[in-house]
């Protein structure tokens, strides 16, 4: 009996054992559940004149349109289900002579009531009237900014005559409408880049400059130089920023604001500087014999990425901006030619176009030179990526030959996996460095 | 006589010549590989170059050829369909797909030496076995090969083991489906556990949460994904009585 109870004691006891080896397998990452949204409007008003009706039309379509963009996250359902999940009531309200839109969201799932606003909205200025709806409800849910009120800073061709070519700067709003010009140079402008409040845009124009001949006998003659402008959005007026001898190019901001991080030539190669904008003072950071260009900052300054031809081709690589080729890494070692590295938003990785099979493709790589992934393929000649200021999309510019004389090049937006969303130009000349607004 | 004299030369010259060749190879052979000079070829390049020339070979790889999205889609492809693969040839196919083409290249060198030999090789059935693609499976299954390796002290029984690891693996295909999340909770990086109790026919009997990720809908939507993923494929009888005592724990997302 004892020798019983001992046996079956063992059992147990193995059998708990056993019971403890478990094994575990992983799922892996949960897929992305789209959540589906309906639009309940009560947009329309019985007061309304034939104009505000069709402006409230327009306005349903800017929110089904918006949330177009956001397709990963949201389902814009036309119908209301019970696979609704955010029911989002929109109620025209009139204010003496102005417009309001009392916004509320209900979570079905959660069974509360997630957002309660209104807004002001101007119904002229309509496709800003859907956008900040739009914008409202995005943030309502998410609690985080959209790109609905972002802007696209561009570079066109479209003013040129014949072989007069000419390069304007413009700006429309993130989904290519709205389009107005900047800059009235007859010249080119090049390389634009915005500061981190959306105040000013500096660009670098091809100008003429008085150089003293070789002679030296105080006799001049022109040379074309790469001069850096600045100007402030507000009173669209600009002021020379740089104008030393060469390249004066590929600027950008730093977050405050107060510096700018270029391209400068006068010693002969091209290297990476960075001016105080009060004082002119010029601090360099690359100090290399080869060619380093396209500087791209990170919010808190602590890292830059560039282009660099010191291993023989275009390469991207990062250094630390506080000194002098302080900690350079590179980042690509693959690729014939490397162009236009930029840095999302949290500066963890680098979108840059690269030179593959006689086109430019569009790549992301993390910012410790990890990950390389392909985002464009068989996608026309695709180049200068930018992040959206959420940093969820890439906006680039697409070329597609379509005769021997005839190639155009337009806007297109993509999400960060490489996902085409939309192309939001076209017939508008050849559109080149498209640069999204930041927050 | 003089003939035989002749011989006796001959041969002495022959022993002689033959060291002296001896001689210069070995010459060469040490001015070459020990004192490092490079007597023959001009065309490499000295010995301290050699790092310049290992980065420049870097540069030579190419940037991928698919893009992401293709990637998503091959590897669901991969992940849906069951190849038929001969269990001599695991070690291959465990390979990773970034490991260069010289173990192919060893795998053939064996195959060679094998058919060489007149021994004749154990020859096993192919056995139906899921190709996984996902590292995170891989990560926490190179864990389950590590206990596996165990078996050398005789810990437990091969085959059982092996169709019980097999079984393990095919499970998050069925689960990862119905495995979705609403953003903000896929954003927010949490992990919970569920063991698992299924029956003969693959139902799941029982599941339940082992370890909770802190956040109740997360928990809640994993374990929808078990539910709803049920009846699962049917275990065989010598790996039930594991299956259905709960040993199986389902890790969302590891």
């Amino acid at each position: 009996m004892k020798l019983k109870c001992l046996l079956v004691l063992m059992f147990l006891v193995g059998s708990a054992i056993a019971q403890d080896t478990l094994t575990v397998v992983a799922v892996g990452e949960a897929e992305t559940e789209q959540d589906k949204i309906y639009f309940n409007s009560k947009l329309k008003k019985d007061d309304l004149n034939a104009k505000q009706v069709s402006q409230i039309e327009v306005i349903k379509e800017i929110l089904k349109s918006d949330f177009d963009f956001y397709r990963s996250l949201f389902e814009v359902q036309s119908t209301k289900s019970n696979e609704t999940r955010y029911l989002v009531d929109l109620e025209l309200v009139k204010n003496q002579k102005s417009y309001k839109v009392d916004i509320q969201i209900e979570d079905k799932t959660e069974k509360k009531q997630i957002l309660k606003k209104t807004i002001d909205i101007n119904l002229d200025d309509t496709r800003k009237a859907g956008h900040l709806i739009s914008d409202a409800v995005y943030q309502g849910i998410t609690g985080k900014k959209s790109i609905f009120l972002t802007q696209i800073y561009f570079v066109s061709d479209r003013t040129s005559v014949g072989k007069d070519m000419r390069k304007e700067l413009y700006v429309m709003d993130f989904d290519g409408e709205n389009k107005k010009r900047l800059t009235f140079l007859n010249t080119f402008v090049i390389s634009p880049s915005l500061s981190y409040d959306n105040s000013k845009i500096v660009y670098t124009v091809i100008e003429n400059k008085l150089k003293k001949t070789a002679r030296n006998d105080g006799s001049y003659h022109n040379v074309k130089n790469l001069n850096l402008h600045m100007m402030d959005l507000s009173t669209r007026k600009s002021k020379l920023v740089s104008s030393v001898d060469g390249i004066n190019s590929g600027a950008v901001f730093n977050k405050s604001g107060d510096s700018l991080y270029m391209t400068l030539s006068y010693q002969k190669n091209a290297d990476i500087f960075k001016m105080n904008l009060k004082t002119g003072a010029k601090t360099r950071i690359t100090s290399h014999y080869s060619d380093d260009v396209d500087p791209f900052i990170n919010r808190d300054e602590t890292l830059m990425t560039f282009l660099s031809g010191r291993p023989g081709k275009a390469n991207i690589y990062t250094l630390d901006p506080k000194g002098t080729e302080k900690s350079v890494k590179r980042i690509s070692f693959v690729g014939d030619f490397n162009a236009a590295p930029r840095f999302n938003p949290e500066g963890t990785e680098i979108v840059f176009s690269s030179w593959v099979e006689n086109r430019f493709d569009i790549f992301r790589i993390g910012s410790d030179g990890k990950n390389l992934v392909r985002l464009t393929k068989d996608f026309g000649s695709n180049e200068e990526p930018w992040y959206s200021p959420d940093g969820q999309f890439i906006v680039f510019t697409s070329q597609r030959v379509i005769s021997r004389k005839r190639a155009t090049q337009d806007v297109y937006i993509m999400d960060r996996d490489g996902e085409i969303i939309r192309k939001i130009t076209s017939d508008y000349g050849k559109i080149f460095s498209p640069r999204w607004s930041n927050y | 006589m003089r003939y035989y004299q002749a011989e006796d030369n001959f041969n002495k010259y022959f022993i002689g010549a033959l060291i002296a060749h001896i001689l210069v190879f070995v010459l060469f052979y040490l001015m070459q590989n020990v004192l490092k000079l490079n007597m023959l070829d001009f065309s490499k390049p000295p010995q301290d170059m050699e790092i310049i020339q290992a980065a420049v070979r870097v540069d030579i790889v190419g940037m991928p050829k698919d893009t992401l999205k293709e990637l998503e889609n091959t590897k669901l492809d991969q992940t849906t369909t069951e190849e038929e693969v001969p269990t001599k040839a695991v070690e291959v196919e465990k390979s990773d797909q970034n490991e260069f083409k010289e173990k192919a290249k060893k795998v053939d060198l064996n195959k060679l030496l094998s058919d060489f030999s007149s021994k004749k090789v154990k020859t096993k059935k192919p056995e139906k076995k899921k190709i996984n693609q996902t590292a995170l499976r891989k990560l926490v299954l190179e864990g389950n090969k590590v206990s596996k390796g165990n078996n050398v002290k005789g810990d437990i029984l091969d085959a059982k083991n092996q169709k019980f690891i097999e079984y393990v693996q095919s499970l998050p295909d069925q689960v990862r489906p119905y495995w979705k999340l609403p953003s903000y909770l896929a954003s927010k990086s949490l992990q919970c556990r569920i063991r698992v109790y299924i029956s003969n026919t693959g139902k799941v009997i029982r599941a339940e949460v082992i370890e909770p990720s802190g956040e109740s809908e997360y928990d809640q939507k994993a374990l929808n994904a078990v539910k709803k993923a049920s009846p699962l494929s049917a275990p065989g009888s010598e790996i039930l009585s594991r299956v259905s005592s709960g040993q199986v724990v389902l890790g969302f997302p590891l």
